[in-house]
């Protein structure tokens, strides 16, 4: 975890560029939720504006990281790595705050 | 503020259930000799596939390859089918057990609207969202959203996090596809 955001161009097995992909995705969903609460965002372009937000920040993460994104199964795999979960977290963390903040 | 608290006691008992679920699932299948045993095997021949396929071949012996290559594969996923499902069959008995205990124990606990969604969900989410909630109001948020959510968001990465389990790995070994080779 650490390696994916201080090494740049380091060499990546699958496994751990997948892991970096999933753990770096809920490092965004945490402080987004939060951010989107304060704010008072509402309503699905929101939502919709994280998961675009979320898809652009990992693909220029790995692109900084120099990789083929070929070897690791192609950008339809590295996209979907923890995409289920870093939605929920970040819905999760948006209610909470939105309801703390707002009512 | 009135939501908020509900809210955050409703996100520490599914963290702490899912680690409770972690040892549960740790002291019935992830420390047993068997288990470990099979997981060594199993990234043991993961890594020979690994280094077999990386291999580079004359043209004429590119055949061969992809002989041993799908050897090694179905061999591995003999192995791992019998073995993991199994497992697998556990882990779901353990999660089915605390899904649907804690749920049936919250839902007794939360009759109230637990927090304001800040968007008004389709009819399918709202089922879930407004789950034997009083009103018409579609933004408020029963305690079910919140579980839902909990599980699909913290669980994983709890469980993740913890590494317990099955490797991302031994779980890809049960889903081997035939190989391809560009010509």
């Amino acid at each position: 975890m650490q390696g994916a955001v201080t090494n740049l161009r380091q060499t990546w097995e699958k496994e751990e560029m997948l892991d970096a992909i999933y753990w770096l995705r809920h490092l965004l969903a945490l402080p987004c939720g939060i951010v989107w609460g304060v704010a008072g965002l509402t309503g699905a372009y929101a939502l919709l504006s994280f998961v675009a937000l979320m898809g652009v920040a990992t693909l220029a993460w790995y692109r900084t990281q120099g990789i083929d994104e070929e070897d690791f199964g192609g950008h339809q795999v590295l996209q979907a790595e923890g995409l289920g979960p870093a939605t929920a977290l970040f819905l999760l963390t948006w209610i909470i705050t939105y309801s703390f903040v707002r009512f | 503020m009135v939501y908020s608290l509900d809210c955050l006691t409703i996100v520490a008992v599914c963290v702490i259930a899912s680690f409770v679920s972690e040892g549960v699932l740790y002291f019935w299948i992830y420390r047993s000799a068997s288990f470990r045993s099979l997981k060594d095997q199993l990234e043991r021949t993961a890594k020979k596939l690994d280094v077999l396929k990386q291999q580079s071949v004359a043209v004429g012996k590119q055949k061969a390859k992809e002989k041993r290559v799908e050897k090694l594969e179905s061999s591995i996923k003999r192995e791992a089918a019998k073995e993991l499902s199994i497992v697998r069959f556990k882990q779901a008995i353990v999660m089915f057990a605390f899904g649907i205990g804690l749920y049936n124990l919250m839902s007794r606990w939360y009759v109230a609207p637990v927090a304001k969604l800040p968007f008004v969900p389709f009819s399918f989410v709202a089922n879930l969202s407004h789950r034997l909630l009083p009103g018409e109001d579609m933004t408020d948020c029963s305690m079910a959203f919140i579980y839902a959510l909990c599980q699909a968001g913290l669980r994983p990465a709890v469980t993740k996090w913890l590494d317990l389990g099955l490797s991302r790995k031994m779980v890809a070994m049960q889903e081997f596809q035939p190989p391809t080779y560009d010509k």
